[in-house]
């Protein structure tokens, strides 16, 4: 796998929010306004990114058996870091995010990308797919964010809880119409299935 | 050796949250602090002429548990016309949902509440967090009361008998705060020279 190809498949093809739907809790509660999104955003991408690192670094030394209580723990400190930092140099973020801010520790597109990936992958290949990964659920969330916060000064439907599963409905739609229109006419094959093994987080899905 | 890796990792990862909490102390200290200053600018805006004076320590050990602390506070004098008409308290209620929440309350030297505020909370949000001023009026209803003039109930919230409307779906944030409170205006009621027990700073 190419290193443009495991940035795009996190940012497009295999989208962490749009096309896997993983990590949807934060997703959905944290985008009601841009500001709000892009935090946890940012949050989210440098616990993911960290995490793929020093996995990655590690992986020759975490036997299977432990595996998963030390991926935990590599995530959990890294989150709580995370949390630390913005407290301390933006407590108003801080505020508005709340909950989901320690939360980050129990995204599955977190342990899903460690467990799958960075535990056989190489450190360099394992930062660019957190990054691609991070970057995509990031953007995914802002758009949600975005689109919820323009609508919401038209329909207050927007802005509150069931806004966001209609709205993370349109951008999954929107996702897929846009998808087809680009790859059917060279390759039809690299559609994202219509099977169920296509929300499968571990391993390479064919 | 399993064992033994993970406890090294356990050993490492926490290194790691340890130095980031010292190196974050300060500037999170700092921002609360300021959050706070806010809250109470914003609190006391809404009541008629009123001004800051002296900040003044508080060191009774029997007052300051009353009030859900174990070490010694800050209580600052709220000022009209340069006469001391009440104080700036700060209360914890230890109870909270996730952890103790932390309230300003500016208290008469009767005492009345002039008005309160939450400062410092973990409470679910959507559910719990309606006891903050930014998310709902709630706990504008204090002000006001004082225990001579407001009844029994009036300090109880409604699953408890009283009268005092908790949230659907959380009862033991409302119930934490509210008792928080009574505990903290019987305190200073039944002790009505508890300012002598002052100590400039």
């Amino acid at each position: 796998m190419t290193r443009m190809t495991t940035l795009t498949q996190g940012l497009w093809t295999q989208n962490p929010a749009l096309v896997q739907l993983l990590g949807l809790c934060p997703l959905l509660a944290v985008s009601n306004t841009i500001a709000t999104a892009t935090g946890l955003a940012i949050a989210t991408l440098a616990v993911l990114v960290g995490a793929n690192l020093s996995i990655s670094l590690i992986r020759a030394w975490v036997p299977d058996t432990i595996r998963l209580p030390a991926f935990i723990l590599v995530i959990a400190a890294l989150t709580t870091c995370a949390e630390r930092l913005v407290q301390a140099y933006d407590y108003n973020l801080y505020e508005s995010l709340g909950i989901f801010l320690p939360l980050i520790v129990t995204n599955c597109l977190i342990l899903g990308r460690a467990d799958a990936l960075a535990r056989r992958t190489p450190p360099w290949a394992s930062l660019l797919d957190g990054i691609g990964q991070g970057l995509g659920f990031g953007l995914a969330l802002i758009a949600l964010g975005a689109l919820r916060e323009l609508a919401g000064s038209v329909v207050l439907l927007a802005i509150l809880p069931p806004g966001a599963f209609i709205g993370l409905g349109i951008l999954v739609a929107a996702h897929r119409l846009i998808h087809r229109r680009l790859v059917r006419p060279q390759d039809p094959a690299s559609l994202p299935s219509t099977e169920t093994k296509r929300v499968r987080t571990t391993g390479d899905v064919t | 050796m399993n064992a033994l890796k993970l406890a090294i990792f356990g050993f490492l990862t926490s290194a790691l949250v340890g130095l980031v909490y010292v190196w974050t102390a300060e500037p999170i200290a700092k921002a609360q602090q300021d959050a706070r200053d806010a809250t109470i600018r914003a609190m006391l805006s809404e009541v008629d002429e009123i001004g800051l004076g002296i900040e003044t320590s508080l060191t009774d050990a029997r007052l300051l548990e009353q009030l859900g602390w174990s070490t010694p506070i800050v209580i600052r004098a709220l000022t009209r016309n340069d006469a001391v008409v009440g104080y700036l308290v700060p209360i914890r209620a230890p109870s909270g949902y996730s952890g103790p929440i932390d309230l300003i309350l500016a208290v008469t030297t009767e005492p009345r509440i002039l008005a309160v505020r939450v400062t410092t909370h973990r409470e679910t949000p959507g559910l719990g967090d309606a006891i903050d001023h930014r998310k709902s009026d709630w706990i504008q209803q204090f002000a006001g009361y004082a225990l001579d003039t407001h009844a029994a109930e009036d300090w109880i919230v409604r699953p408890d008998g009283g009268v005092i409307d908790a949230f659907t779906g959380a009862t033991i944030t409302p119930r934490a705060v509210v008792n928080g409170l009574r505990r903290a205006m019987s305190a200073l009621t039944n002790d009505p020279s508890w300012p002598s027990k002052l100590e400039v700073r």
